[in-house]
C-alpha cells in the first residue's frame, strides 16, 4: 500500500463541533421529529455531531432512525423516508447510527457467525435455538426470516419453506411479505439461479431509473445485479425501515458494489465517509473491506488467518499432508468462510486421497466439498458441479460464504484453473492472502507493500514468499525466481512460466508451459493451467493454428482440461468463411463441437457446421463419407472423434448435400461401419447408433406406409366367402352368355304388373344373361362395399371416419391454440392461449372468445360434413354429396356384362367385376382428393379469413397482430395437412409393406395416436418385454387395432391429458397387449363397469360388425373385425374391465406366424 | 435470368410463380420448398434473384420425408450462408408474417427488415408483405424485383 493511503487514514474525522449552531437540533432534543429538510441537514453533518446528538435523544424522538429492533413483523413495513441526494449524508447517517450501537451490532455478527457455522455443518437443531435467541435479543429482521426460509427449506423441503412463508406473509405487512415471497423461493434447493434471476426480472423489471422501492428490492433479492445498480442513496433510505442487523447487511454489500465498480486502485471520491463507515464496527467483514478500502493494517491476525496462512505456507512447499490437516482445522473452526475447503480439497486431491468433509455427510458445507472435489478434479461432471455451487451461493446469499462461492463459480466456468482471482472473488474473500492482494490491486507496488505487509505478519511463509519473488522478477524483468525455499520445481516452474508470459518472453514460457503440460506426473489442474498459458503465447506470437492443433491434442483425453476462456478466445479467431490453409486441420471442427459440449456456448449446429464445411471444402469433399478414402491424412483418433461427435445427425442436416432425413440417416450408417471396422475399441457405440437408426427409419417408413393409403377391400376374403346363390347365378349367367344365338338368351320379363294383369300387359323380351349379371352385380357391389368383414365402408369408417380424421383436421387449428372443445354443457370453452397474449380488458376478451368460439364452431362443422356426408358411400340420390359413387348406368351394366363373357370361369367374371368396382374406387378416390385439396381448402381458408377480419375488428391491426400470425402459419400447415389427408385416399398398398418389428410399429403407432386422437391428449408409456417380427401382411391390422385402443383412451377419459400405459408381451405365438388409461374422477362408473360388461360379451358376430360401419361407438366392434377377419385369428380373447380411477383393455391373441 | 422461389406453403408458392411468369416472362423460374432445397439451389444452380420464405421445414415434404424441424428464420440462415460464402444473389424476403418468433426473440416486420438490412447488404433487397387476399404485394414485388435486377445490372 502506497504512502497516500496510509497517510490519509491518520486524518481525524470530523466530530463534534460543540461551538457549531444548528438550528435542528434543539427541537430533536426536546423529543420532536425534526421535518424533512431538517433531517436532510441533518444527515449532512459530520459523523460525530450526529452520533452526539442521537445519544442525547430521549426515548420520544426514537424514531427518528425508525425501529432497530423491532418486535413484531408489523414493525417492519415501510416507511416514507426523506429521499436525500448525497451517497456521503446517507453513509454518515449509517455510521452514526452504527457507532450509537456499537456493542450490539458487533454481538449481533457474532451470533449470525454461530449460526452460520451450525447450518452449514448439518446441525440445524443448533441452528434454529441459535436463530431464535437472534430474533429475541435483536428483534425481527429480514435476514431472521431468510435465515428461517433456508432453515426450513434444507431441513424440511419445499413444503417447509412454503409453511414458514404463509406464517411470515399472514403477519407482516406487503413490503415484508413481497421480499419474503423472493427470498423463499431463492433459498429452494430445487430452484435454478438463472431460472430464478428470470423470476426477479420479470416481476421487478430492472431498471437502474426504476422506481426506488423496485430498485431497493433488485439490491436486496438479486444476487446478479447487486453490483450493478449505481444509484445506492434510495437503498440505503429505504433500509430505514429494517432493523439494525439488516442495516449492516445492505451497508455491506454497499460497500462491496463501491469497490466492485471503482476502476483504480485508487480510493473513491466517497472515501473519507466509507472509511468512518468500515472503521464504525469491528466486525470480520468490515475487518476486511477496511483492509481493501484504507489499506489500514489488520493488526494481530486471528486464528483463522493463522490456519489459512499455515495451509498455504505447506501447500507451496508441497507438503499437502500438513496442508490438508492445516485447512481441515480452519474449516471445522470456519465452515463460513471458503478459502479452507478449497485448500482441504486441493491439498487431498495433491494426495490422491477422496476429500472427505469433516461434517455431515448430508450437509451443506459436505456437498460444497464434494462440488469442489468435482471442479478441481476437472471430471466430466464439472458443469454441474459449478452449477451446484452456484446454487448453494445464492441459497445462501445473507451467509459469508454465498457470494464466495458465487465468485468461484464465475471464475471457473470461464477459466480453467485461474492463478489470480476475479474482482468479486477477491472482494468477498475472508481472509487477505497474497492471491488476494494481487488479484485486488493493479499496480504493482501496492501489491509488493502488501505483500511486505503480510511477511511481518507472517514470517517465512513460503506463499507469501513465492508470491513476493514473482512480483520482485516481473519488476526487475528477470525471468528467474529469487527464492531460497525448497519449493517443489513444478510449481516453480509454473511460476517461471508464468513470469516469461508477463515479460513478453513468449518462447520461453511456451517450452516451459509444454513441459508442465507433457509431464505425466502433472495434474489435470496444472496440465488444464498450462494448456491455458500454452494457448495464449501462441496466440501473442499470432500461431493460431499451432494453438488449435495443441489444444486439440490436449483435450481429446480430458475435454475438461480446456478451459472456457482458452477455447472461446480460440475460436474467436478461427477466419469467417474459413480459409483453406486454417480450414484443413480437423482440429476446427472438434474444437467447435467441444466448445458446445461443454457448454461454453450455446448449442449451435449450424456454428458447427459452419467450420464443419469449411473443413470438407479444404478436403475437396461434400460428405464425410468421402473422407474415408484419406483417412490416412488425419490422426486416427482425432478423425474417430471427427466421425463420431461432430458429424452428428444435426450436424448433417444443416448441409444442403443431404436431401432428406432418410439421406442423413445412411450417410451415419456408413460413418458407424467405418468406425466399427476401424475404431473397434468404440465398436459398442456405433453398433447401438446403428440400431438406433435403423428402428427410426423403420418407424418413419411404417408412419409413411399407414398415412399413405388407407383404402382397402379384401376381395380375397371376399370372394372365398361369398354365398353359393351367387356363384350359382353367375355359373348361370355365364352359361347363358355362351350361347352362340343370341336370340336364345332372350326371354319374357316376368314382373308383378305382367301377373297381375297379363292380359292387359305388354310382354318384355329381355336378355336373361344380363338380368342374371345385374343380380350378380348388385350382390357383389354390396359385398365390396358394405360386408362387415371386409368390405369398403367398414374400412372407411375402421381407418378415416373413427376419429383419425377429425383429429387429422383440427391439428393445425389445434397447434396454433385457435379453436377450443365444448364443455359438458356444448359451448365451446373459453381461449385461455389468446386471451392471455393479447388481451388488455375484459371487452376484448368477451369479443376474441365469442370470434373463436364461432371460428370453433365453424371447423367443426364442416369437418363433420366432410365425416358425414363426403366421406360417406352414395347410396340413394338423398345422399348427393357422398363421395363414393357407385352408381352404374345401365349402359355402363351392359358394356360390363359383354365384358365379362369372356371370363373363362365363374370366378374370373366375379373378378371382373371386382375389377370395374376397384376401377370406380379408384375415381372415387380422385374426386375425394381433388374435393379435400380444393372445395375443403376453400371453406377452411374462408372460415379463417372470416375470422381473421373479426378478430381484426375486435382487437384492432396491431394488437390482433400475433393471432393473425398464428393463422398464417395455420394456413400453412393445413395445406399441407390437407395433402397429407388427401394422400389417405389410395388403395391400400399391403402386399408392399415389409415385415417389421413389433416395437417400431408401436412406436409408430403410438405416435399417430399423439397426432390425430382426442379430445382429450395422450400421453403413452410404452412397455415391450420381447420384440418380434411383425409380417408386413399383418402390419395395418395390428396398426388399426393399436390405434383404436388409443383413440378409445383419448375419446372416453373424459379428462384434459391421459396417461396411457401400453404394455405388450410376446412369448411363443401369443401376444398379449394390456391398454391401461387413467379416468376423470367424474365419470359415471356403474356405467362403465356395465359397458364394460357388454363389450365382454361381444364376438365376431353380425350384430358386432354391424357396428364396425358405426362411428362413435366404442370401435370393439371394428377390434372383433381386424383380429377375426384381418388376421384370420381364430384364438383370440378381448377383455376390459374398469376401476375407480382406471380402465383396462386385455387382448391376448395366438398369432399362425409366430407358430413354429 | 434465373428467379429461384424457396417457399413451403403451397397457396403462396403457386401465386409467386404465376405472378414471377406472367411479369417476367423471359426469367426461368426454380422452385424449392425447404430451407435445405433453397439453400442447395441459392449455392448451386446461381440464381440471380432469390424470392425467399422467412419460415419453412428443413427438407423438402414429401414420400417419406415429413420436413425434419421447421425453422422459425431459414431466411435469414440462407442469407448468412449466402454471405459466408460470399455469394452475390439478390434476395428478397417474401413473408406472410407481420411479426416472427416468440417472447425474447419476437421482431416485428419492420425490426426484421432493419436487421436483415444491417447484417446481409450485400445481399438483401427488400422484404415484402405477401397477403393472399390483398393485391399490393404484386406491386411490391414488381418493384422489389425490378430493383433487384438493376442492381444485377449495376
Amino acid at each position: 500500500m502506497g504512502k497516500s493511503r496510509t497517510a490519509s487514514i491518520r486524518r481525524v474525522p470530523e466530530g463534534l463541533n460543540r461551538r457549531s449552531v444548528r438550528p435542528f437540533s434543539s427541537p430533536i432534543l426536546a423529543g420532536i421529529k425534526p421535518d424533512e429538510p431538517s433531517l436532510i441537514l441533518l444527515k449532512e453533518q459530520p459523523v460525530g455531531y450526529i452520533r452526539h446528538l442521537l445519544e442525547q435523544v430521549p426515548q420520544s424522538a426514537a424514531g427518528l432512525v425508525g425501529e432497530l429492533f423491532p418486535k413484531t413483523l408489523k414493525a417492519l413495513r415501510l416507511k416514507h423516508t426523506s429521499p436525500c441526494s448525497d451517497l456521503a449524508s446517507e453513509l454518515r447517517w449509517l455510521t452514526a447510527i452504527f457507532l450509537r450501537h456499537k456493542e450490539m451490532l458487533e454481538q449481533w455478527v457474532s451470533i449470525r457467525s454461530d449460526f452460520e457455522r451450525s447450518f452449514l455443518s448439518g446441525d440445524y437443531d443448533q441452528a434454529r435455538i441459535l436463530l431464535a435467541e437472534a430474533e429475541l435479543r435483536f428483534g425481527k429482521s429480514i435476514w431472521a426470516i431468510e435465515s428461517s426460509l433456508l432453515l426450513s427449506d434444507c431441513s424440511e423441503g419445499i413444503e417447509g419453506n412454503r409453511l414458514t412463508l404463509r406464517t411470515v406473509t399472514s403477519e407482516a405487512p406487503n413490503w415484508i411479505a413481497v421480499l419474503s415471497t423472493f427470498l423463499s423461493e431463492r433459498v429452494e434447493t430445487a430452484l435454478a439461479p438463472m431460472e430464478y434471476e428470470a423470476v426477479v426480472q420479470s416481476h421487478l423489471d430492472f431498471n437502474d431509473d426504476y422506481h426506488p422501492i423496485a430498485r431497493s428490492a433488485f439490491f436486496r433479492v438479486s444476487p446478479a445485479k447487486r453490483n450493478s445498480i449505481t444509484n445506492l442513496v434510495d437503498v440505503l433510505n429505504i433500509e430505514e425501515s429494517h432493523s439494525l442487523c439488516d442495516r449492516l447487511i445492505v451497508s455491506t454489500w454497499v460497500l462491496e458494489n463501491l469497490i466492485s465498480q471503482r476502476s483504480t486502485d485508487q480510493e473513491t471520491e466517497s472515501s473519507e465517509v466509507v472509511r468512518a463507515l468500515v472503521g464504525s464496527i469491528d466486525c470480520p467483514r468490515f475487518l476486511f473491506l477496511r483492509k481493501v478500502l484504507t489499506g489500514f493494517p489488520l493488526g494481530e491476525p486471528s486464528p483463522l488467518e493463522q490456519m489459512v496462512f499455515r495451509a498455504v505456507h505447506f501447500y507451496t512447499l508441497g507438503d499437502y499432508e500438513n496442508a490438508s490437516s492445516c485447512a481441515e482445522r480452519a474449516m471445522v473452526a470456519s465452515p463460513e468462510t471458503l478459502e479452507p475447503y478449497e485448500l482441504f480439497v486441493k491439498s487431498k486431491l495433491r494426495l490422491g486421497h477422496v476429500p472427505n468433509c469433516p461434517f455431515n455427510q448430508n450437509s451443506i458445507a459436505a456437498k460444497i466439498c464434494s462440488n469442489l472435489a468435482v471442479v478441481f478434479s476437472r471430471e466430466e461432471k464439472i458443469n454441474s458441479a459449478l452449477e451446484s455451487l452456484l446454487r448453494i451461493g445464492y441459497q445462501l446469499d445473507g451467509f459469508e460464504i454465498g457470494p464466495q462461492l458465487r465468485a468461484f463459480y464465475a471464475l471457473h466456468s470461464y477459466e480453467s484453473n485461474p492463478h489470480v482471482l476475479n474482482r468479486d472473488g477477491a472482494i468477498y474473500s475472508s481472509i487477505f492472502t497474497p492471491r488476494v492482494a494481487v488479484s485486488l490491486f493493479k499496480d504493482s507496488s501496492i501489491v509488493c507493500s502488501e505483500l511486505e505487509s503480510m511477511e511481518r505478519l507472517h514470517p517465512s511463509n513460503a506463499a507469501v514468499s513465492l508470491f513476493k519473488a514473482n512480483q520482485l522478477a516481473v519488476r526487475s524483468n528477470s525471468a528467474e525466481l529469487q527464492i531460497g525455499l525448497s519449493i517443489p520445481s513444478k510449481r516453480l516452474l509454473r511460476n517461471e512460466a508464468n513470469i516469461c508470459e508477463q515479460l513478453h518472453l513468449y518462447d520461453a514460457a511456451t517450452s516451459k508451459y509444454d513441459e508442465v503440460l507433457r509431464d505425466t506426473n502433472s495434474t489435470l489442474g496444472e496440465k488444464s493451467e498450462a494448456a491455458a498459458g500454452l494457448y495464449r503465447c501462441l496466440t501473442a506470437k499470432n500461431e493460431i493454428s499451432k494453438a488449435a492443433r495443441l489444444i486439440v491434442e490436449t483435450s481429446l483425453e480430458r475435454p475438461q482440461i480446456i478451459g472456457k476462456s482458452t477455447l472461446v478466445e480460440l475460436l474467436k479467431q478461427y477466419p469467417e468463411g474459413g480459409d483453406d490453409e486454417v480450414s484443413s486441420d480437423i482440429a476446427w471442427p472438434i474444437l467447435q463441437f467441444l466448445s458446445q459440449q461443454l457448454e461454453y456456448e450455446e448449442k449451435s449446429p449450424s456454428k458447427i457446421h459452419d467450420v464443419f464445411e469449411d473443413f470438407l471444402i479444404a478436403c475437396s469433399c461434400k460428405k464425410p463419407s468421402e473422407l474415408f478414402e484419406i483417412s490416412n491424412q488425419f490422426n486416427a483418433r482425432e478423425f474417430s472423434f471427427f466421425l463420431r461427435n461432430v458429424c452428428a445427425f444435426e450436424v448433417l442436416a444443416e448441409s444442403f448435400w443431404f436431401e432428406s432425413q432418410d439421406e442423413i440417416a445412411v450417410e451415419r450408417i456408413s460413418i458407424c461401419e467405418w468406425l466399427i471396422e476401424n475404431d473397434p475399441d468404440n465398436r459398442r457405440i456405433d453398433q447401438d447408433e446403428i440400431a438406433e437408426i435403423s428402428r427410426i427409419r423403420a418407424v418413419r417408413e411404417l408412419t409413411h406406409h399407414a398415412e399413405r393409403s388407407r383404402i382397402f377391400v379384401d376381395t380375397d376374403a371376399i370372394i372365398e366367402s361369398l354365398p353359393k346363390t351367387i356363384i350359382d347365378r353367375a355359373t348361370r349367367c355365364m352359361t347363358l352368355g355362351m350361347l352362340k344365338d343370341v336370340s336364345l338368351r332372350k326371354t319374357i320379363e316376368i314382373t308383378k304388373a305382367l301377373m297381375e294383369e297379363i292380359d292387359n300387359s305388354r310382354i318384355f323380351i329381355i336378355d336373361e344373361g344380363f338380368r342374371l349379371f345385374k343380380q350378380v352385380f348388385e350382390d357383389l357391389k354390396t359385398q365390396f362395399l358394405s360386408s362387415n368383414k371386409y368390405g369398403l365402408d367398414a374400412n372407411l369408417s375402421q381407418r378415416i371416419r373413427h376419429g383419425t380424421l377429425a383429429g387429422a383436421l383440427r391439428a393445425p387449428f389445434e397447434s396454433q391454440g385457435l379453436v377450443t372443445l365444448k364443455d359438458s354443457s356444448g359451448s365451446y370453452m373459453q381461449n385461455e392461449h389468446w386471451t392471455r397474449r393479447v388481451c388488455q380488458c375484459e371487452t376484448d376478451a368477451i369479443g376474441l372468445n365469442e370470434s373463436l368460439a364461432e371460428f370453433s364452431a365453424c371447423v367443426d362443422k364442416i369437418i363433420y360434413r366432410v365425416r358425414n356426408e363426403w366421406v360417406q358411400i352414395r347410396q340413394s340420390p338423398e345422399s348427393s354429396s357422398a363421395l363414393f359413387n357407385f352408381d352404374f348406368t345401365e349402359d355402363q351394366l351392359l358394356g360390363l356384362y359383354e365384358e365379362t363373357l369372356s371370363a373363362e370361369s365363374p370366378d374370373g367374371m366375379v373378378r371382373r367385376v371386382f375389377e370395374a368396382l376397384w376401377q370406380r374406387t379408384d375415381e372415387a378416390l380422385k374426386e375425394v382428393r381433388a374435393t379435400i385439396e380444393n372445395a375443403l381448402s376453400s371453406e377452411l381458408f374462408e372460415a379463417i379469413k372470416q375470422s381473421e377480419q373479426r378478430i381484426d375488428s375486435v382487437l384492432g391491426h396491431e394488437q390482433s397482430m400475433p393471432i393473425r400470425a398464428a393463422f398464417t402459419t395455420c394456413g400453412t400447415h393445413l395445406t399441407m395437412a390437407l395433402k397429407a389427408i388427401s394422400e389417405w385416399f389410395r388403395l391400400d398398398e399391403q402386399k408392399h409393406v415389409p415385415d417389421c418389428q413389433l416395437r417400431s410399429l408401436l412406436e409408430a403407432s403410438t405416435q399417430a395416436a399423439k397426432q390425430f386422437c382426442g379430445p382429450s391428449r395422450l400421453e403413452i408409456s410404452l412397455l415391450l418385454d420381447n420384440d418380434v417380427t411383425v409380417p408386413g401382411a399383418q402390419f395395418r391390422a395390428l396398426w388399426d387395432m393399436f390405434f383404436i385402443l388409443l383413440d378409445n383412451a383419448a375419446k372416453h377419459s373424459e379428462t384434459a391429458q391421459t396417461n396411457v400405459v401400453l404394455e405388450v408381451f410376446a412369448s411363443g405365438p401369443v401376444i398379449k397387449m394390456v391398454c391401461k388409461n387413467d379416468l376423470s374422477s367424474t365419470i359415471d362408473l356403474d356405467l362403465l363397469k356395465e359397458k364394460a360388461g357388454r363389450l365382454n360379451q361381444m364376438t365376431a358376430d353380425e350384430h358386432s360388425l354391424a357396428t364396425s360401419r358405426v362411428e362413435g361407438g366404442s370401435g370393439y366392434g371394428k377390434l372383433h373385425k381386424i383380429l377375426c377377419y384381418e388376421m384370420g385369428l381364430d384364438n383370440y380373447r378381448v377383455l376390459v374391465s374398469a376401476d375407480s380411477n382406471e380402465f383396462q383393455a386385455v387382448i391376448e391373441l395366438e398369432v399362425p406366424w409366430r407358430r413354429q | 435470368m434465373k428467379i429461384l422461389i424457396a417457399d413451403d406453403d403451397p397457396n403462396k408458392m403457386r401465386q409467386l410463380k404465376s405472378f414471377v411468369a406472367q411479369e417476367f416472362v423471359d426469367a426461368e423460374i426454380l422452385e424449392c420448398n425447404s430451407f435445405n432445397s433453397a439453400l442447395r439451389c441459392a449455392m448451386l444452380d446461381e440464381p440471380t434473384v432469390i424470392l425467399l420464405d422467412m419460415t419453412m421445414p428443413t427438407f423438402d415434404v414429401g414420400g417419406k420425408e415429413t420436413g425434419g424441424y421447421e425453422r422459425r428464420y431459414a431466411g435469414f440462415e440462407v442469407l448468412r450462408r449466402l454471405k459466408r460464402r460470399r455469394k452475390a444473389r439478390r434476395v428478397i424476403i417474401v413473408t406472410q408474417f407481420e411479426r416472427f418468433g416468440e417472447g425474447a426473440d419476437q421482431m416485428t416486420l419492420d425490426q426484421l427488415k432493419e436487421q436483415l438490412a444491417t447484417q446481409y447488404p450485400e445481399n438483401y433487397i427488400v422484404t415484402v408483405y405477401y397477403q393472399a387476399s390483398d393485391a399490393q404485394w404484386r406491386e411490391d414485388l414488381k418493384a422489389a424485383l425490378e430493383m433487384a435486377i438493376e442492381r444485377v445490372v449495376d
